[in-house]
């Protein structure tokens, strides 16, 4: 009996899944429902017993400053996804050709991914702050009276600061997916439409472009989901005011009365919520475009 | 593939049993009723302190959770701490963590019911705000501070006035459930270099002026950090239309009254809004806000004004000059300066024993091996933290040594910063001055100050 069950193809696939299941739950669907309790007035230890209600959640959505930073944050996620995902492509084809130096420039593109993002905040910092190195030489080649006419590219509300620091990781980090993937395309398909009359950018676009496309797609995602919720960039780049969904509800989190916290979980399940609804509508898209095509060829 | 698989399984059921071992495991000696029994009959007075020592020395441990962010701090913790402490043969266990993370663990373990000697911290570095938190919440051991031998060091007197910074933590009395432990200055700096001594304001109306005559020099930390927020409330009391400084912000805001507080803190808060154009960034033209630069910490702050950005500095420590001047982070040529001269906070930071407590005992006698003489001159000698007790209780040669033993104050006087010392405002004012300060200058909002404050006051003083 009991060796049959453990011979049961369902029992062993639930044995495999599992931890990874159990994981999750645990580690994410967890601390997301805490989340959402507290957020609903649920936090008896915070003294909070106000089960259930929308108070919190009414306050946070209805006030000018979440609505701002809904925006900003974004506008920080979207630019630097949509940049990323340009350039790494652009970058990935580029090197899927013969290119002389290859080896060396392809090591050296990849070099911002072993970097932490608060490395990749620092150098920001020391090159395009007022007294960074870029100012200063401007400054010293005549080319500014003082460095502080340099123009503000950090803490300010543009963000220019923050969106720097996630290409310098991003371009890289879609370069090496986007490889990966054209690596298992190979180039005859490109190869056999040219043959055929295609012009570059027609095989590009008709042929190479549909079948890396689902790695496109997959880096986007990460990346985009990555910007919307990180914390710490913005922290330390953004300006005070405008300040992204993560900074403010983490201002709330740390606020000392400890009653205020579902408004800061309330900010989180908004953060999910948004979050989600933008990858879910991303992914809607790519679907129907998929199918539109009729499939893969 | 057969085996591996009965392998893994063997594996991980190996694992669980461990895991359900160690989540039932012992969680130390001590007994809760045991210790609640212990907490009742010492703060009734009804044990003796060898009776203490004694019970301290069968707990044998005790888990003291403190800041770690200073590297001098945590060594000093080793070098003599530890020592202090096992003398009595209780194991310090030292927990570096952010102290608002520790008022959660507290919180959460007495929310998961565990009582008397049934947490797991014994004793937390602490003050302001997060000690006002474990009060509110029952969540302290009791009212101990008077009770432990070395307590005559310390003015807890209620008829002294010296007594009233370490009976008020940021307005909350302490019901001596917390002990003084170190003492902090808000103190300004200059880099003499740049700023020459007789340009130097006193006060925030010469301030004003010199960033006129400067623009672009200045900047101060974004609240809610405290050093940005305690920058404000420095501000508010020379502000105060009354001229009665820190006064009214001492009290209950419940008992201050809306109307009064905005009254009280509009200049302040106008002055902030009229100086933007001429802050770090800001543009520089009158009426011109610019977009003036809040630096997020006081690390952030510090760097800028080391780099030659800005021309003062700001932190919570009249030592720290000394120390940051020997480490090589300050030039030789800054000084702390006496500004603004109508106060500058001075708060205690305190010891502080959680009401479940794993070690009560071992926490008591833990806290009053670091409240001797000895242990707060090696402090201030070894690494500028200034004495929480109160010299004038000590004898005449143990005061000298803390006078030899204090590092060079750059600048002023042990008697100047002594003269300009004022208290904290009411912790329950903090969250107010904070969301003031984000909607009326960081947002710049359109709306009347008053709305503003109202908004404010209501999400906070309910």
């Amino acid at each position: 009996m009991s060796r049959n069950f453990f011979r049961d193809r369902r029992v062993v696939i639930f044995l495999g899944l599992a931890p990874a299941v159990g994981t999750l739950l645990f580690l994410f669907v967890g601390p997301l429902l805490v989340a959402l309790v507290q957020s609903l007035g649920h936090a008896p230890i915070y003294r909070v017993h106000r089960f259930p209600t929308l108070e919190f959640h009414r306050q946070v959505l209805f006030s000018t400053r979440f609505r701002i930073a809904a925006v900003v944050t974004l506008y920080y996620a979207l630019v630097p996804t949509f940049l990323a995902t340009l350039l790494g492509v652009a970058l990935a084809v580029t090197f899927s050709r013969r290119v002389r130096g290859k080896r060396f420039l392809s090591f050296f593109f990849r070099l911002p991914l072993v970097v932490p993002y608060l490395v990749g905040a620092a150098m920001v910092v020391a090159l395009f702050a007022n007294g960074g190195l870029i100012a200063r030489l401007l400054y010293a080649a005549g080319l500014i009276e003082s460095t502080g006419q340099f123009p503000r590219i950090l803490f300010s509300a543009g963000g220019w600061g923050i969106m720097l620091v996630y290409l310098f990781k991003q371009v890289p980090f879609t370069f090496i997916i986007v490889t990966a993937v054209l690596s298992g395309v190979g180039p005859e398909y490109e190869e056999a439409a040219r043959t055929l009359g295609a012009s570059r950018m027609q095989a590009f676009r008709f042929v190479l472009l549909p079948r890396i496309m689902p790695g496109v797609v997959t880096s986007s995602l990460l990346v985009f989901a990555f910007n919307f919720q990180s914390y710490e960039i913005p922290y330390l780049l953004g300006a005070t005011f405008p300040a992204t969904l993560p900074v403010e509800a983490l201002r709330r989190f740390n606020v000392p009365d400890l009653t205020r916290r579902p408004e800061a979980m309330a900010y989180v399940v908004a953060i999910t919520v948004i979050s989600g609804i933008v990858l879910f509508a991303y992914l809607r898209l790519y679907r129907r475009w998929e199918r539109s095509r009729g499939g893969v060829g | 593939m057969k085996r591996i698989r009965r392998g893994a399984l063997r594996f991980s059921l190996l694992v669980m049993t461990a895991l359900a071992v160690l989540a039932c495991g012992d969680r130390g000696a001590a007994d809760p009723g045991d210790a609640a029994a212990f907490r009742e009959a010492f703060l009734a007075g009804r044990l003796s302190w060898t009776e203490v020592e004694e019970r301290a020395a069968r707990e044998g441990e005790v888990e003291f959770y403190h800041w770690g962010g200073s590297e001098a701090l945590n060594s000093w913790m080793e070098t003599s701490a530890r020592p202090d402490i096992e003398r009595y043969d209780i194991r310090l266990n030292l927990r570096r963590s952010d102290t608002r993370d520790v008022v959660d663990l507290i919180l959460a373990d007495m929310a998961t019911g565990r009582g008397p000697g049934e947490g797991t911290v014994d004793m937390v570095w602490i003050n302001g705000e997060n000690f006002r938190t474990l009060k509110d919440n029952d969540a302290l051991f009791g009212s101990f501070a008077a009770l432990l031998p070395n307590s005559r060091y310390f003015a807890l007197d209620p008829d002294d006035p010296a007594s009233s910074v370490n009976l008020f933590d940021f307005g909350t009395p302490t019901e001596l459930m917390e002990m003084p432990w170190a003492a902090f200055q808000y103190t300004f700096r200059i880099d003499t270099e740049r700023v020459r001594p007789e340009d130097v304001p006193r006060t925030f109306a010469q301030l004003e002026e010199w960033m006129r005559a400067n623009p672009g020099r200045f900047a101060y930390v974004a609240p809610p950090h405290y050093i940005g927020t305690t920058f404000v409330q420095t501000l508010m009391y020379e502000k105060n239309p009354d001229g009665t400084r820190y006064e009214p912000f001492l009290q209950d805001p419940a008992d201050l009254g809306r109307g009064e507080f905005i009254r009280l803190v509009k200049p302040a808060f106008e002055y902030l809004r009229r100086l933007e154009p001429y802050l770090l960034g800001g543009g520089g033209t009158e009426g011109r806000r610019g977009s003036p630069v809040y630096p997020a910490t006081a690390g952030a702050l510090q760097s800028r004004f080391v780099g030659g950005e800005v021309d003062f500095d700001m932190e919570f420590g009249v030592f720290d000059v000394d120390r940051d001047i020997r480490s090589g982070v300050y030039p030789e040529s800054v000084r702390n300066i006496i500004f603004p001269e109508s106060g500058m906070i001075t708060d205690k930071s305190f010891l502080a024993i959680p009401w479940n407590a794993p070690n009560p005992a071992a926490a008591l006698v833990a806290v009053n091996a670091l409240s001797s003489p000895a242990s707060h001159l090696s402090k201030l000698a070894d690494i500028g933290y200034a004495p929480g007790l109160d010299l004038p209780l000590l004898d005449p040669e143990d005061q000298e040594s803390f006078r030899q033993a204090a590092p060079d104050l750059h600048g002023v006087t042990a008697e100047e910063l002594a003269k300009h010392e004022a208290p904290n405002v009411n912790a329950r004012f903090v969250d107010v001055i904070d969301a003031i300060w984000m909607t009326y200058v960081a947002e710049r909002s359109e709306r009347e100050f008053e709305e503003i404050v109202a908004d404010a006051w209501d999400s906070v003083v309910r």
